[in-house]
């Protein structure tokens, strides 16, 4: 059953076996499996219940409905763009579905740093084809790649570098170009299509608009979660509460909660921060439509950590507020859109044995963006560390010299100014520009690890349960160890269910 | 409204500055738009927006930066766009931060309005009109489709 603030009986005291704050890949995969147990599960989301029929390709009607903070999320200071979705279904609602396992190499590292055994390559398999299963998940076929898909793995071959086709969650996908809007044709198989789809069958009940503010652990089988929909409290009684409002959202609720035993909430956030280039060609390119990331080229060194290239549809809107150029060039340019293609580079995070990125309440003076606030409000702070600044110039200047090689004319790499770039020669000169925060645009939509799973120093054990408070669960991107240099959607279903495998939530 | 009316031409110089468009094209719906989606964020937030503007608008500010004792909106468009930019590489971090936000803001209150996407070679939304545009099931932007050929669903 799905409850709206027009179908809410106004009930404000429920009972149920398991409350799970957020529907993204975490909320819904737990309630998928344990409502097919029989347990009477509730699901909390913030965001609105949304389907097709609301999905009208309209950024201005859909943008402040599906994203966190109208898409505007960053850093303090503004550097780092946040991209968080904030609807039924989660950042899956409005993501980009390329669907890769987690690296095997990766899966090692968490054992041996963090004492995963548990989840190495010959456990999570079974999850990943399960989920694969129930998601669709296929390879693009080679006559639905776009061209500014197509460059990519053309560009990579002229250059010699690793690139392959992206397998995706898709059903007759037709490529409209129209993801990060929300699929208006039930192609993309996101949440609300699937695992939701699933434990509403199997007797859930999701609020929806509704927002979770605080958790009381009063006893291990006794938890009360505090919510709002409607300016009104409703209270949920449960046996187990599950946090899965994602790598900014679950550290926040926790830490206004006073869950913060052992001083890792909210720390070791990993971003794969991203920047880019726009590549003007004589031919058209219509980057606003066709299936976004159908193709990568990569490089990671011996350490596991480098950086991927793809390129996302792009909404009219990104690329008008990140088009980085100004003045009177800029609407001239942006005219040049059709045929123009964009390229991601995009960071495994933490090469530098760590990440230095945090979110946390925070009240007082904030030397990165000037606030002063007597009121605590969330904050975002994250570093790029050295090496993973190298491997961002690396993969831009990749990125401009398979722009190059497939025909562009001109390429502005997202540098604040932007040179102008006419010739492959020009790419190395990236690495000259100053890495500053603002004086490079960058992004991300993969935030991880703010509640770390470690059998060391962490927020959660292997069965997703915080350490300190018996009875409440993480189970979302926030508990994965280091970042997972692959987007991270499957990872984090898989890692989701094999957590619930190996505790069952003490149940 | 968010921003008071007396900020309109303000508001409107920065967004011609930075995204190279006559004031009277970005017209009132920049205006309409960039108070909508500024009152739709977190009251920390608007406070912050507020006083940027008013800050990057002020006289003492364009002094600090180009030497000049006017506002921004008395400046000729040569110096605006070199105040603009100077903000952008600035050696304050605040500054810089201030210049991506207004070159946010300015760029989704224009062009997250889908009348100018035709501007930008768009050529509209798919739904309801699929062959026309460039997905799978046009055989024009997409030949080898078995999904345009009709092979498919
Ligand atoms: C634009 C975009 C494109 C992406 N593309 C890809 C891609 O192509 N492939 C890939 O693998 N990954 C992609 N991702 C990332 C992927 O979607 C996320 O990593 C994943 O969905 C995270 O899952 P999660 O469960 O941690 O959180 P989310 O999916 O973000 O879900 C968290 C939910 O919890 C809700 N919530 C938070 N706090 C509360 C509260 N206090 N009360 C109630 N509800 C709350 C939120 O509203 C949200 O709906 C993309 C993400 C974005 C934003
Ligand atoms: S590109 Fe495919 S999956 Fe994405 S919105 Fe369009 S039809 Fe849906």
């Amino acid at each position: 059953m799905i409850i709206t603030p027009e179908t809410w009986d106004k009930n404000k005291e429920i009972t149920t076996d398991i409350a799970i704050i957020g529907s993204g890949c975490g909320g819904a995969m737990t309630a998928a499996r344990l409502s097919e147990q029989g347990y009477s599960v509730i699901i909390i989301e913030e965001g609105e219940y949304v389907s097709k029929d609301d999905f009208d390709q309209n950024a201005r009607n859909l943008v402040p409905r599906l994203y966190r903070q109208n898409a505007s999320l960053g850093t303090d200071d503004q550097s780092i763009r946040i991209l968080q979705g904030k609807a039924f279904g989660g950042s899956t609602t409005v993501n980009w579905m390329t669907s890769l396992r987690t690296p095997d190499w990766v899966l090692e590292e968490w054992a041996e740093r963090f004492g995963l055994n548990e989840y190495l390559p010959e456990h999570l398999g079974k999850h990943f084809e399960m989920i694969e299963k129930r998601l669709n998940v296929h390879q693009v076929p080679d006559y639905a790649i776009s061209p500014y898909n197509r460059i990519i793995l053309d560009g990579a071959k002229m250059l010699d570098l690793h690139q392959k086709v992206l397998p995706n969650n898709s059903k007759d996908c037709i490529g409209c170009g129209s993801c990060g809007l929300g699929c208006p044709y039930d192609a993309k198989q996101d949440m609300r299509l699937t695992y939701l789809k699933d434990a509403l069958e199997n007797g859930a009940t999701a609020y929806t608009s509704t927002h979770a503010y605080q958790i009381s652990p009063e006893s291990r089988d006794r938890h009360i979660v505090k919510a709002t929909m409607q300016n009104q409290t409703i209270r949920f009684q449960a046996k187990r509460v599950v946090v899965s409002g994602s790598a900014i959202m679950s550290p926040l609720l926790l830490q206004s909660s006073g869950l913060t035993k052992g001083g890792q909430v909210g720390k070791n956030l990993s971003l794969h921060p991203v920047t880019a280039a726009i590549g003007q060609y004589d031919s058209e390119m219509h980057p606003t439509y066709g299936i976004p990331q159908s193709a990568t080229a990569e490089y990671f060194d011996d350490t596991g950590y480098g950086y991927w290239l793809e390129a996302p549809d792009l909404e009219l809107f990104l690329a008008g507020v990140n088009f980085p150029i100004i003045g009177p060039q800029r609407h001239e340019e942006l005219k040049k859109l059709s045929k123009s293609a964009v390229i991601i580079v995009l960071v495994r995070d933490g090469a530098d044995g760590k990440t230095d990125g945090e979110v946390r309440w925070r009240r007082g003076y904030n030397k990165q963006n000037g606030r002063i606030t007597l009121k605590k409000v969330p904050s975002i702070r994250y570093r790029v560390s050295p090496t993973d600044r190298k491997h961002l110039m690396m993969g831009l200047e990749t990125a401009i010299k398979i722009m190059f090689s497939t025909g562009a004319k001109r390429v502005f790499p997202f540098l604040n100014p932007s040179p102008e770039l006419t010739d492959i020669s020009q790419a190395p000169e990236v690495h000259k520009h100053p890495f500053q925060p603002n004086r490079i645009s960058l992004f991300s939509a993969h935030p991880q690890g703010t509640c770390r799973m470690s059998k060391g120093k962490g927020v959660v054990d292997e069965t997703g349960q915080m350490k300190h408070y018996p009875g409440v669960y993480v189970l979302d991107g926030s508990i994965l160890p280091t970042a997972v240099g692959v987007n991270p959607m499957i990872s984090i279903l898989a890692s989701v269910s094999r957590a619930i495998e190996l505790g069952n939530l003490n149940l | 409204m968010i921003f008071p009316e007396k900020q309109n031409e303000l508001l409107l110089c920065i967004g011609e500055t930075i995204l190279g468009i006559p004031a009277e094209n970005l017209g009132d719906d920049f205006i309409q738009e960039i108070n909508r989606y500024v009152g739709l964020l977190d009251d920390y937030l608007i406070k912050d927006l507020k006083n940027l503007v008013t800050m990057f608008g002020s006289r003492a500010m364009v002094f600090m930066r180009l030497f000049k004792f006017k506002k921004f909106v008395g400046l000729s468009p040569t110096d605006r766009l070199r105040y603009v930019k100077s903000w952008g590489t600035s050696r304050i971090p605040l500054l810089r931060t201030g210049y991506t936000a207004l070159r946010s803001l300015c760029g989704w209150a224009y062009y997250s309005n889908d009348d100018h996407g035709e501007e930008l070679g768009h050529l509209g939304k798919t739904i309801g009109r699929e062959k026309e545009t460039p997905t799978l099931l046009s055989p024009q932007f997409y030949p080898n489709s078995p999904l345009a050929r009709g092979d498919m669903k």
